[in-house]
């Protein structure tokens, strides 16, 4: 069920008065949202259910016997078992058909041709956030953290909680489940805020996101028959689609939770205009790089052990987190990338952000070359994430530039329009230092801009709308 | 003002209910607003040549203050097919070529004939309905009966009344009231587009005929294929809509003393050959003649279609200018030779 479908807006508006009715039994709620959520959840495909519901009985269990015992070899092999069986449900699910076309790759290339075709593993939706998710709960159970629940309910309900249950943000234990754990207060400055969220996320998806997909599906889907400024443009396309389709799913997960008196955690900060690598991971995907970070990077020892040290683990975080987004070269090769410029960043002992605001001229250009020169990074790593083959990657870097075809003007013209109202809001996020500007504006302001939302949507907003981008992840 | 590399924060701000309700409120306006001025602004600047066909014949409907000779009705094929100068040229006197396009049915000619008589009369001498073979099948398009500029209901009323479900009347709703997203599209390709392109010219002459000038062989060809896999899998049935239109018609002109000639329209040489289509096409015939034959002032001409290469096509069943005068002139021949064979005298 795509949040931007009329079955969407017809479950929520059965689900939200039957939810609010419940206010003052927040057990029933908490039962109420299990049952929407897997409804929500096997709207896809009913039988991924059994896999939701599979793992999450499993770590229901393990949590609940670490927790039961004080002896640290068995807490140590309960977790090692949860994280084998989730990763092992990520693996199987996800690399499986990686692994197995691979092989029958190389059974061919070693001339043992075979007309033996793999059994092919569907995707279920969501399972690297939710499998992700279940893992925070029995790591900071393991850590001592947290206390497992006694109650299968709340536990369930913290992951599959239906507004970020397929595409985050990755909720941690230690944030979410107190919320499930407790009575819900539904405030109006919250749902103020949460309607807000909501109408910029589908604005983002319908009129900016959908609309410059066009552009960049284009000229990635026929590369060949583009080259110069067509191809900047391109890529371009696909920088402002990726960030506006997966930062507006995340702005309607956080906007419904909001409605239904919950906080999930922010996973964007304004990302382009970061202004190194590490900067960039605190605005992209905060979820899952700080995910990546806590359980990662830090056991393997983080920045702790010397430089050679530092750089092997943020390799090694970088790479996974990679191919944490699917068995695909392009994707090593993305993580690789944002690894490698982490790197010579933090060799080259540069640490922008952390830096007082300048007063200079000389000091405000400076930051002006650094954010230039990371926005032009974060391009290269989209052409290494959505290029499907080597050749293709290749063909951008060798064909780009700035010459000009017919092409060139309307895919521009394209691009101008869905990024202008992005920009002016994103500036005005950064200017104030707060991302709720759109809730914070003094009502005549915030009613011109929610009806120029309501206009563009009506007008602009993209009827066949496709599927967020990450549910695939 | 903030440091704008810092990292944002989020902090909800308060609000009261009523602060709520009046952004809401506002943003509603702001909508409305933006709607009102979308449906002049689309009347004078779509890209939807359709559109702007409709609106323009129902003017010519709307202008006329007296009777004409001849009133040409019916779809897309007609209007660029059939050319009142041609009637004119042959002294059959005054036409007015209203013809729309084919998903309006045989219920626009009707409601069109029903407002060409209330303001200028019946038309002195006779209507001319010339259709595609593949219309009669079909059921109303709710978004075109939206741009249809008569009172609302309109299509429950006179002779040619339909119902529609409640869903297809929120669509004539929404073509006629809601431009803003019914023609989005439109909006968003004009907009694109600039202003140089926000006034295009009249897609028809003063008498209603839209003549084409290029030959479109690509075009023909696709559109051939078109037809064929239709005919392959249909089995003809006249749509209840058509009958209702058709029987208005050939109703008016018995009691308002006129005759009306329904004609096939012209097709592309060689799908005549195909056993399918003549299959089909067969059926529709038998079924015009089934209700012209209930009619005293109603003729059938063309029971074979006209073919024409496709140097004088569009597509395969629209002419060029030069498919146009020639489909005139053999039109007006099958009229004359009705005529001489005791057409319009009581049966």
């Amino acid at each position: 069920m795509v949040f931007t479908s009329w079955v969407f807006v017809g479950f929520f508006a059965v689900v939200y008065p039957v939810y609010l009715g419940l206010q003052r039994h927040f057990r029933a709620q908490n039962l109420f949202l299990l049952v929407v959520s897997c409804i929500f959840y096997g709207y896809w495909d009913w039988r991924f259910l059994a896999l939701l519901g599979g793992s999450t009985v499993v770590d229901y269990t393990l949590a609940r016997w670490i927790d039961a015992t004080e002896e640290p070899r068995a807490r140590k092999r309960l977790v090692t078992a949860s994280i084998l069986m989730n990763l092992g449900v990520l693996g199987l699910f996800k690399y499986f058909n990686f692994f197995a076309d691979s092989a029958v790759a190389l059974l061919d290339t070693l001339g043992f041709s075979s007309t033996w075709t793999p059994i092919r593993v569907i995707l279920p939706v969501g399972v690297s956030f939710y499998t992700f998710q279940a893992l925070s709960y029995t790591i900071e159970v393991y850590r001592k953290n947290l206390k497992a629940t006694r109650s299968f309910v709340e536990f369930a309900v913290y992951v599959t909680f239906f507004p970020q249950l397929v595409a985050g943000p990755i909720e941690r234990s230690t944030h979410l489940l107190p919320q499930v754990q407790t009575p819900r207060v539904v405030r109006l400055p919250e749902v103020n805020a949460g309607l807000s969220l909501i109408l910029w996320g589908f604005f983002k998806k319908l009129v900016i996101a959908d609309n410059v997909a066009r552009v960049a599906n284009e000229v990635f889907d026929h590369h060949r028959s583009y080259e110069g400024l067509d191809l900047v443009l391109g890529v371009l396309a696909f920088t402002l689609q990726i960030y506006c389709d997966f930062s507006a799913y995340t702005d309607i997960a956080r906007g419904l939770a909001k409605l239904l008196g919950f906080d999930l955690m922010l996973n964007f900060r304004i990302p382009y205009l970061a202004l190194s690598p590490s900067d960039f991971w605190q605005r992209w995907h905060i979820s899952l790089s700080g995910w990546l970070r806590d359980y990662l990077y830090i056991p393997l020892g983080g920045n702790q052990g010397g430089a050679w040290l530092t750089y092997r683990n943020l390799a090694i975080t970088m790479l996974l987190g990679g191919l944490w987004h699917g068995a695909s070269w392009n994707f090593v090769l993305w993580g690789s990338f944002h690894g490698a410029i982490l790197i010579v960043y933090r060799a080259l002992g540069a640490a922008p952000e952390r830096e007082p605001t300048p007063v200079s001229v000389g000091g405000h250009l400076r930051r002006f070359a650094q954010l230039g020169v990371m926005f032009t990074l974060t391009n290269i790593g989209w052409v290494l994430f959505r290029a499907t083959t080597v050749a293709q990657i290749a063909w951008f870097f060798t064909h780009s530039g700035v010459r000009t075809s017919g092409h060139t003007p309307g895919f521009a013209a394209d691009l101008a329009l869905a990024a202008a109202p992005l920009l002016l809001v994103d500036l005005a996020q950064a200017l104030r230092g707060d991302l709720a500007v759109l809730a914070r504006l003094p009502t005549p302001a915030r009613a011109l801009v929610i009806g120029l939302l309501l206009v563009g949507l009506t007008a602009f907003g993209v009827r066949t709308t496709s599927e967020f981008i990450y549910f695939q992840f | 003002m903030a440091n704008p590399f810092r990292l944002p924060t989020e902090s909800t701000p308060p609000t009261t209910a009523s602060a709520m309700v009046r952004a809401a409120l506002g943003a509603l306006g702001v909508l409305v607003l933006a709607n009102l001025a979308a449906g002049p602004f689309l009347a004078q600047a779509t890209p939807n040549e359709g559109y702007r066909l409709i609106a323009e014949k129902w003017r010519l409907v709307e202008a006329q203050t007296a009777p004409v000779d001849w009133l040409l009705l019916g779809d897309s094929s007609c209007n660029q097919g059939l050319d009142p100068a041609g009637f004119r040229a042959a002294g059959l006197g005054s036409a007015l070529n209203l013809c729309t396009i084919g998903d309006l049915l045989t219920l626009n000619d009707a409601w069109m004939l029903d407002s060409v008589i209330a303001h200028a009369g019946p038309p002195r001498r006779g209507v001319v309905v010339t259709h595609v073979y593949d219309m009669w099948h079909r059921a109303p398009n709710p978004s075109l009966l939206g741009k249809v500029p008569l009172p609302w209901g309109f299509w429950a009323q006179g002779a040619a009344a339909i119902k529609l479900r409640p869903e297809q009347q929120w669509r004539v709703l929404l073509a006629r009231y809601a431009p803003l997203y019914e023609e989005s599209a439109s909006l968003a390709t004009a907009l694109r587009a600039g202003p140089g392109a926000w006034s295009p010219g009249p897609v028809t002459d003063a008498a209603g005929f839209k003549a084409e000038v290029e030959a479109n062989p690509e075009a023909v060809a696709k559109d051939v294929r078109a037809h064929q896999a239709f005919v392959a899998k249909a089995h003809f049935k006249l749509s209840a809509a058509n009958e209702a239109g058709l029987e208005a018609l050939l109703t008016a002109a018995d009691a308002r003393g006129f005759d009306v000639y329904l004609v096939n329209s012209p097709l592309i040489e060689g799908l005549d050959a195909d056993p399918a289509f003549t299959g089909y096409y067969a059926d529709v015939v038998a079924s015009l003649q089934a209700h012209v034959a209930g009619h005293r002032r109603a003729h059938l001409l063309l029971a074979a279609p006209m073919t024409f290469p496709a140097a004088e096509m569009v597509n395969a069943d629209h002419l060029t200018v030069a498919g146009a005068e020639r489909f005139t002139a053999r039109v007006i021949d099958e009229i004359g030779r009705s005529a001489a064979d005791g057409a319009g005298q009581p049966r």
